[in-house]
């Protein structure tokens, strides 16, 4: 097990790589911090000019869209540099270096790309999820506090399992970069409160590809409209996590590194 | 023993891919598979405080070989073993545990922080190694002070040279103490003097510190200047495992001697029991059997006005190319 050392480590020298080059860190912040504040404004507008969401008040729109923030947040902080740079390894055999880390070639590869310029993204949907919060004043029990952390944990995992799925394929076929995106098009999905959609369409969102774990199931929890328990959502989750551990496990055995 | 290697085997399955945009076209929906043998029953072992040079033509198996025992590549057949701080690992069973008690140079692929300074790394190493601060410090000043780079580890990666990056890998490589390490091409590209400072670390640590080093080099002089056991690799298989000398002295049995004549002669030299490899101008370089080189200097020496004769050991150059024309 790598220490918590490692990763203030690491951590550190993400920052002052990344910081090195003002301009380029400067304009990141500030196009993400844009783009994502973008996004609940808009869906503010349409609430507004438009008869909403059903079963959606705006406060509550704006708590689920601090989740989706917050949680995609988390997750580009964490890799949305990694899929890149696995690519990048991956053709001239740079990835051997990885493999001889004590720490793991995923563990470090995630440590050592953090994107630092999302953190205003992460605070941005902490933000967001706690002006909604106390606006809306809900009294949440413990039961739904302790409920809200394994939604969070499960669409983190989810999240993560998607991109490792991902990374695994890479690994195994060099090349695959549009891969990312075609997981970015489908998270669309997640982007809005599952119970907009087509009884299909929330079937998949639900069971199949869990997006709904990302911000539709936390809010709903918080504001105490959960409902029934999402069990097909929780198996989905731990199922994307259990084929993304044997997909990475697999792609170790049939890693061939490049000539030379 | 440090190494126990035993019928390592490893095949790579790749697709052939014939040339131009037809078969381009032709291979994306149909790839002709071929499989590729780049280790065939691969046995050896090392012992603790040697220094190995793994050496062979392009494609020999020097770098899958360095791959399999650090636990980068699983093998298709065979086994290793490898004992190192106490344990018995198999590197790509045990990879994670295993790869903390080994230190890894790859001469073209860096482990340093492009944008910071190689200090950085250094110190990102030590938490990754868990290594104690009294030994962290005890060892970065004893290479820097070894390798002469006080001021480089303080300079950005990128404004380095090839040969003060590469003195810098040596030290991130290091500096957790291991007590076994690989070293794939660490004096590829780099000039003679760097190569020489290079050399010179390597042996110093290897005598000082114990270090057991497998070095895989297409530099010659690295293995003459550092090994007493070469390991030579031909398609996979071993040509050659045993001393450097042994193999000097005993593989081939020639010497080379290269002579300077007093006036250039007008036709190719004819010496009977020597072989010509190269006339130009006033020199001439011959090679001649080990048990007949007084006898054939004596007639030379008769023959001809000479300003200079110089007679010297085959070069290791000489004694692989021979290897591989036997095989």
């Amino acid at each position: 097990m790598v220490s918590i050392g490692f990763w203030k480590s690491a951590l550190g020298l993400n920052i002052a790589s990344q910081m090195i080059y003002r301009l380029n860190f400067f304009l990141n912040v500030v196009v993400m911090l844009m783009f994502n504040l973008t996004f609940p404004l808009l869906t503010l507008l349409i609430y507004t000019n438009s008869a909403g969401f059903p079963d959606w008040s705006s406060s509550e729109i704006l708590l689920f869209q601090g989740f989706a923030i917050l949680l995609w947040g988390l997750e580009q902080f964490l890799l949305s540099n990694v899929s890149w740079e696995l690519n990048r390894i991956m053709r001239d055999g740079q990835f051997d270096r990885l493999m001889v880390s004590p720490a793991g070639p995923l563990q470090f590869l995630v440590a050592t790309n953090l994107a630092i310029e999302v953190i205003p993204q992460v605070l941005l949907g902490i933000g967001i999820v706690s002006f909604a919060f106390f606006n809306l004043g809900v009294l949440p029990s413990l039961k739904a506090w302790l409920l809200l952390i394994l939604f969070i944990a499960l669409g983190l995992l989810f999240m993560v399992s998607l991109i490792v799925i991902q990374m695994s394929l890479i690994i195994r076929f060099v090349q695959v970069r549009r891969l990312g995106e075609l997981v970015r098009i489908l998270s669309l999905f997640g982007q809005y409160p599952a119970n907009i959609y087509s009884k299909g369409v929330q079937a998949i969102v639900v069971g199949a590809i869990p997006f709904a774990l990302v911000a539709f199931f936390p809010a709903k929890v918080l504001l105490g409209t959960l409902g029934e328990f999402p069990y097909f959502a929780v198996a989905a989750a731990i199922a994307f996590g259990v084929i993304a551990y044997l997909s990475w496990s697999s792609s170790m055995k049939k890693y061939t590194s490049a000539g030379g | 023993m440090i190494i126990e290697a035993k019928h390592l085997s490893k095949t790579y399955v790749t697709f052939e891919q014939a040339h131009g945009f037809s078969a381009s076209l032709k291979g994306f929906f149909r790839r002709k598979i071929k499989k590729v043998d780049a280790l065939k029953d691969l046995s050896f072992s090392v012992e603790e405080g040697e220094l190995i040079g793994l050496i062979g033509p392009n494609g020999a198996g020097k770098s899958t070989t360095i791959k399999i025992l650090c636990g980068i590549l699983f093998p298709t057949g065979g086994s290793a073993k490898i004992n190192v701080g106490g344990k018995a690992y198999v590197p790509w069973i045990t990879r994670k545990e295993y790869v903390k008690n080994i230190g890894v140079v790859f001469g073209q692929k860096s482990q340093l922080w492009f944008d910071l300074p190689p200090l950085d790394t250094y110190y990102l190493n030590k938490s990754l190694y868990d290594i104690p601060k009294k030994d962290f410090e005890r060892r970065l000043e004893y290479f820097i002070d070894l390798l002469g780079v006080s001021d480089v580890v303080k300079r950005p990666t990128r404004q380095l040279s090839l040969g003060e990056r590469m003195k810098c890998e040596l030290i991130a490589a290091l500096l957790h103490g291991p007590p076994l390490v690989f070293l794939d091409e660490p004096t590829i590209g780099l000039d003679i003097i760097v190569k020489e400072k290079i050399r010179d670390f390597i042996s110093e640590v290897n005598k000082k510190e114990g270090v057991t080093f497998i070095l895989t080099t297409h530099d010659l002089q690295d293995i003459d200047r550092l090994c007493k056991r070469v390991i030579i690799l031909d398609k996979g298989s071993i040509a050659y495992d045993g001393e450097l000398e042994k193999l000097k002295k005993n593989y081939i049995k020639e010497k080379n001697i290269k002579i300077i004549m007093e006036t250039e002669l007008k036709s190719k030299l004819k010496l009977k029991g020597a072989k010509i490899d190269k006339q130009k101008g006033k020199e001439v370089e011959l090679r001649v059997p080990s048990n007949r080189v007084h006898e054939i200097t004596r007639r030379l020496v008769n023959a001809h006005e000479l300003l200079d004769i110089t007679i010297t050991d085959p070069t290791i150059e000489q004694v692989i190319s021979h290897i591989y024309r036997k095989k």
